[in-house]
């Protein structure tokens, strides 16, 4: 507490509750943006379907009626958006598929942030030769074809959701990494954290006190980004017909099993691309909206 | 700036050198081989023959100085298994000819346009275009080229029956050669060119925008030139300046082809071997793919950084270290 006194990071206008920081002035930007909004909105009700698609979903993914193979819309009762090929419920299918595009989206980030955060800080912190080594490491993995590099990582341990994560995770974390080293670089000079160091502030406190509360917020919103990128990776791992397993259902499977059957069936193509058009559209307009809310010099 | 060059290419050759190490080893992973046959398995006898003439009998590490030994001093990359009567050169440069097609029209159309709108919107701001642009700007953003790809397939061929459902080159249009533009490639070249597009259009805005603020521009202004004048001399050059690095990425992967309109609209491009080499466990296409798509995009990097300079001395390459 000695410490941050004598940063000065503590010079807030002592009003009690009611004083506002950056998060209270942030979320009031936030909710002010009618389109950030409207993409919280989006994303919270992908996130409900994916949590609760067991309720509301009105049948089970995997189950196959062999009398009702390929319907339009409407054209069963109790069946709204159709049956697939083999006769399984779309709307159920696309309402579990929810649960599959958000599982990896907002896992593959966990990861990026796990990794990318430390490795980022460590090289722009203790720079010289573990900077060096770290950065060239960010270099050479930028140099990898991520999409060739994640088929190939799927080919040697196999499909499945646990091993799309996987894949997707081995390329994420290198923008957020590089951007919290850069973010790192340019605050370690400033006053403040010289006063911290001064007044004999420890090493790993300066980092996670002083330099990373003042990173995040251009590492947040790259996360925010990293989310429909992710979803994005999935659904075209999925769509090549690799990624996630039958029968569990993905939206990118769905409209890559659809291309066969789009001159009569439709249905098998429209609605699984707006499903991942309306999540990457949410997420998008969220991290649209975080940036504009977390950084006030972008409001002119 | 030459010494800043070469030590660039030493760290393209280290990244290549290390791209090589590890896809050559992962794929060697990949359960399975070229040669295993599930329906008619081969007599043991002639499948350690094949094994022999291709080398992969030998210790892997072996195989990867034969490999590379090969690829460097010979440019030789291989023979693919999948298509044992060509080399591995022959068949990229074969398959590149369409993607490159692809790609260049690509290229065009995202810049053209992206380019175009981008400085209209900034130049009418907030009038319809400008939110028109934006729009677009933002469904070409976030929605993916696949997706783009299956709506247009939708309405333009399902629904209107006005265009064909894929191919290149294949439809009469194409064929007939008088034709200026064939059918087949408008939807294919619009679903792929409509990411970048926007990508362009929303850069070459807030550029725009950004330069029509500073104060040399409103000197332009004060001193009486026109408004053609100014845009072209002074907002257009200092506006497409800070473009150059962030577009210049975009380009090799164009170059290079998508996986996926490739695969949605049955162009037989580069793109159809990134995932029928893995499957096929075609271990010299695999390489040759992985680098020459690690050499084209280093070698981006490297152009745009020293025609930054270039084109704008304000900024010295090495000066930080050339991070």
């Amino acid at each position: 507490m000695t410490a941050r006194a004598a940063t000065g990071l503590d010079v807030a206008p002592a009003g009690g509750e009611g004083h506002r920081t950056l998060w209270h002035d942030a979320a009031r930007r936030f909710l002010r943006n009618r389109l950030a909004v409207f993409g919280l909105a989006i994303v919270f009700l992908f996130l409900f379907l994916a949590l609760f698609a067991d309720l509301v979903a009105p049948f089970p993914y995997d189950k196959v009626y062999f009398d009702r193979v390929l319907r339009f819309p409407f054209e069963l009762p109790g069946h709204p958006l159709g049956t697939d090929e083999v006769g399984r419920d779309y709307l159920s299918r696309l309402i579990y598929g929810a649960r599959t595009s958000m599982t990896v989206g907002i896992a593959v980030q966990l990861v990026a942030f796990l990794v990318g955060v430390p490795l980022g800080s460590l090289a722009g912190y203790a720079g010289g030769r573990t900077d060096f080594v770290i950065s060239r490491f960010i270099d050479t993995m930028t140099a990898f074809p991520g999409l060739m590099f994640s088929i190939l990582i799927i080919s040697v341990w196999g499909g499945g959701i646990t091993k799309v994560i996987f894949a997707l995770s081995i390329t994420s974390w290198i923008g957020i990494a590089r951007l919290t080293r850069g973010q790192i670089l340019s605050l370690r000079e400033k006053e403040y954290v010289e006063a911290a160091r001064c007044t004999g502030v420890s090493q790993n406190r300066i980092i996670l006190r002083h330099l990373l509360p003042n990173a995040l917020t251009p590492i947040l919103v790259s996360i925010s980004f990293g989310i429909p990128a992710a979803i994005f990776g999935e659904a075209g791992l999925s769509f090549l017909g690799i990624g996630i397993n039958d029968p569990i259902p993905s939206w990118g499977k769905m409209v890559g099993v659809s291309n066969a059957y789009v001159r009569v069936y439709w249905h098998l193509a429209l609605f699984p691309t707006i499903a991942v058009a309306l999540a990457m559209l949410g997420f998008s307009f969220v991290g649209d909206g975080l940036r504009d809310a977390l950084d006030p010099k972008m409001i002119e | 700036m030459a010494r800043y060059i070469l030590g660039r290419i030493l760290s393209l050759i280290l990244v290549l050198f290390v791209v090589s190490v590890v896809t050559f080893f992962l794929m060697h992973q990949v359960p399975g081989g070229p040669f295993d046959e599930t329906k008619a398995p081969l007599p043991p006898a002639a499948k350690e023959n094949i094994l022999r003439k291709y080398g992969l009998d030998k210790p892997i590490h072996i195989q990867y100085l034969n490999y590379m030994k090969n690829a460097v001093l010979h440019f030789d990359f291989g023979i693919p298994y999948q298509q044992p009567t060509t080399t591995v050169t022959a068949l990229i440069a074969k398959s590149w000819k369409v993607t490159a097609q692809v790609g260049v029209m690509t290229v065009l159309l995202a810049f053209g346009a992206g380019i175009t709108l981008g400085i209209y919107a900034a130049y009418h701001q907030n009038s319809w275009i400008d939110n028109v642009t934006t729009f677009i700007a933002m469904l070409g953003i976030t929605v993916p080229s696949f997706v783009v790809a299956m709506w247009l397939i939708l309405f333009f061929a399902v629904r209107l029956d006005w265009l064909p459902m894929g191919g290149w080159n294949a439809s009469d249009s194409c064929l007939v050669g008088s034709a200026f533009v064939c059918t087949d490639w408008i939807m294919p070249v619009v679903a792929y060119a409509i990411g970048p597009l926007a990508i362009i259009a929303r850069y070459t805005r807030s550029s725009v925008v950004d330069v029509m603020r500073q104060d040399f521009t409103r000197t332009a202004r004060a001193k009486g030139l026109g408004n053609r004048a100014i845009m072209l001399r002074h907002v257009l050059r200092n506006a497409l300046i800070p473009m150059v690095t962030a577009l210049g990425v975009i380009i090799p992967n164009l170059l290079t082809g998508s996986i996926f309109i490739e695969a949605v609209f049955r162009i037989n491009g580069l793109g159809k071997f990134f995932v029928t080499s893995i499957f096929n466990r075609d271990y010299p296409m695999i390489m040759a793919l992985f680098l020459l798509i690690a050499f084209l995009w280093s070698l981006t990097y490297l152009f745009t950084d020293v025609i930054y300079t270039w084109i704008d001395p304000r900024v010295r390459l090495g000066a930080e270290g050339g991070a």
